[in-house]
């Protein structure tokens, strides 16, 4: 069975929407205009336990919200979220016992303490047996290695730092679920790089299942096994990073440098399968897909018909499918929206 | 089951120490605090000096002679350094910067964590504040003690009392925080209610009848008026209706017993209705 699963989760939330000028001032004293912000529109899917997935969107897509329904903080406006053989909001205090929850822009521990005090504090909170809880303390402080702040107040911690106590502050009590809603946001390359291998180290040593937000796509790729992208509050494709990977695989792109500026018509006629962009007169670059025309034989065909300097052929990346999976969602969110207008 | 565990009292105490050890970080800060309890006692010892000082010394207004009158507002002003907390500010904080969502992932109830703190807040203060407070102003004031020992002991305890009264009713006015966002008005019309309601700056005995009658249906009277009327050991004008001197300790702790039990029931009801309505602010 599922250690998550989610049915058609709606929330919505309602936005005071104020009317223009003075006159519309004094009207709003009396009666209120609200308009329905549906942040997330029935979203559905299931999370199997020991799973790592990354959850993404552009800004506003309904990414946190969802995690705070998921956490037990907010109350879903429709749909149904069963966690843990539990319902998140409705049995919140029983439920947020196992699981862990890092806000990467908030702190859960106590500002003025020292960290091993926190610590202390949280293991008292979560009634974690004394026994079981130092054992816990002394992995944590391995695995995330803490030692060298453990007796520093939080509010002198390095943001790499403070994230790692918040990280250890999370699994004190040894959750099975850990969500994380933007853990590595702000932090420079070296802890990001950090963080990944710390949640990766958790995931395999404990089999915490986690489930985190990123803008970073570079958290996903080192990290994630399955990758969920919502827009506009619709998850708009939810499938394995390798899928991603070879979406984004087979479409490449070549840059190439030439000696003498090219024929592009005459370019596109030999070659229909490509998609030529001029940068400028002697560099170009080509998009196409590997099924309608490896790049070996692209590459010979090239260097026939072109003076070529020099040809690379970058990674594909994922953050160019996501940007079509984005664009994609944004394009139907529109016709939706046109469809809408017309409606009423 | 065990009712400590089933209460969870563990983990409330986790607040408890929690909160006092983020007072203790700010220790500092409270002496300049001591400097304008001091400010305050002295100003309200004058003015109610002058009020007194064509009258003979026992020459009573509403029941309070000058003396009494002197001990009335050394004593309020010292349990006010106690029982005083910014629960409403802290909660709507909360709520407009969106941490709100931290309290919420632990294994509590937001309304126990809130009196757990404030109880660890209010150890905080009285060794470190109203402590201090009270030698100065015993020092350099004329207050006399208190009825009895056994009325020095239900003083305490009936300030205990009112801390949690006042803790209620500002968590009532934090909560206002999830509909509004921005609460400063309510807690400003919240603050002089208190202080002019509670007995603080007027006894309650000197106000007009009608609005006597009125604050024996309200809490305010009960954070400060009936707690020092224990120290002063006589049921006052405007609590007649807590009986005689004989039964006073008994009344009054059962009076603000009831209110802390309506009003934390009162709480939890609207805690219910806010958190469905809950809209995390920020990410």
């Amino acid at each position: 069975m599922p250690a998550v699963i989610v049915e058609n989760l709606e929330k919505e939330f309602r936005r005071f929407r104020r009317r223009e000028g003075l006159a519309g001032a004094f009207k709003d004293l009396f009666q209120r205009d609200y308009e329905v912000l549906r942040a997330v529109d029935g979203v559905s899917f299931s999370i199997e336990r020991g799973e790592r997935i990354g959850y993404i969107g552009p800004n506003g897509a309904g990414k946190s919200t969802t995690i705070k329904m998921l956490t037990g903080i907010l109350t879903p406006s429709g749909g149904r979220i069963e966690s843990l053989g539990l319902s998140p909001h409705k049995q919140r205090k029983q439920y947020v016992r196992r699981i862990g929850v890092v806000f990467g822009q908030r702190t859960q521990l106590w500002w003025d303490l020292a960290v091993v005090e926190s610590f202390k504090l949280l293991l008292q909170i979560y009634e974690v047996e004394k026994r079981a809880g130092e054992a816990r303390l002394a992995k944590l402080r391995e695995l995330l290695a803490l030692d060298e702040f453990l007796h520093i107040p939080v509010r002198k911690l390095s943001l790499g730092q403070r994230m790692r106590a918040d990280l250890a502050a999370s699994l004190l009590h040894g959750p099975e679920l850990l969500f994380l809603d933007e853990p590595t946001i702000g932090l420079d390359l070296v802890a990001k790089d950090a963080i990944r291998a710390l949640l990766k180290r958790v995931n395999d040593e404990f089999g915490t299942t986690i489930l985190l937000t990123t803008h970073d796509l570079r958290d996903i790729e080192a990290l994630a096994e399955r990758v969920m992208v919502i827009d506009g509050g619709k998850i708009v494709w939810d499938g394995r990073l390798e899928a991603l990977r070879d979406e984004a695989g087979e479409e490449a792109t070549a840059e190439i440098e030439l000696l003498e500026p090219a024929a592009l018509p005459e370019l596109q006629r030999l070659l229909p399968q490509v998609r030529f962009e001029q940068e400028n007169p002697l560099h170009l670059r080509a998009r196409f897909s590997k099924r309608a025309i490896p790049a070996a034989e692209l590459l010979s065909r090239l260097v026939g018909a072109l003076q070529v300097a020099d040809i690379a052929l970058p990674e594909p990346s994922i953050e160019e499918v996501i940007r079509r999976i984005y664009e994609k969602a944004g394009k139907s969110a529109m016709v939706a929206a046109q469809k809408q207008g017309v409606a009423r | 089951m065990n009712p400590v565990r089933a209460l969870h009292l563990p983990a409330y105490a986790g607040f408890f120490v929690g909160q006092f050890h983020k007072m203790l970080a700010y220790r500092t800060r409270y002496v300049t605090g001591i400097i304008s309890y001091l400010v305050y006692v002295t100003t309200y010892y004058f003015l109610w000096k002058a009020v007194f000082s064509r009258r003979a010394p026992d020459d009573a207004i509403a029941g309070f002679s000058g003396a009494q009158m002197a001990t009335y507002v050394a004593i309020g002003w010292i349990a006010r350094s106690f029982y005083f907390n910014n629960v409403d500010r802290e909660l709507a904080e909360q709520v407009q910067n969106g941490s709100i969502a931290v309290a919420l992932s632990r294994p509590v109830s937001l309304q126990g964590t809130i009196v757990a703190s404030t109880l660890g807040e209010g150890l905080f203060r009285f060794l470190f504040f109203t402590l201090p407070i009270s030698v100065v102003i015993f020092l350099l004031f004329p207050v006399a003690p208190p009825a009895s020992a056994l009325h020095a002991a239900a003083f305490l305890l009936s300030n205990v009392l009112a801390l949690a009264i006042l803790t209620q009713l500002n968590f009532l006015v934090g909560l206002c925080a999830f509909p509004l966002k921005n609460i400063d008005g309510v807690m400003r019309a919240k603050h002089y209610l208190i202080e002019l309601l509670s007995g603080l700056l007027i006894p309650v005995a000197m106000f007009p009848g009608w609005l006597q009658s009125l604050s024996a249906w309200l809490p305010f009277q009960a954070i400060s008026y009936l707690p020092s009327s224990l120290w002063l050991g006589h049921a006052r004008a405007g609590a007649e209706w807590l009986g005689g001197d004989a039964t006073l300790i008994g009344r009054v702790l059962l009076v603000q017993a009831a209110w802390v039990a309506a009003l934390a029931a009162l709480g939890a009801f609207c805690w219910g209705l806010a958190a469905r309505r809950l809209s995390v602010q920020g990410g």
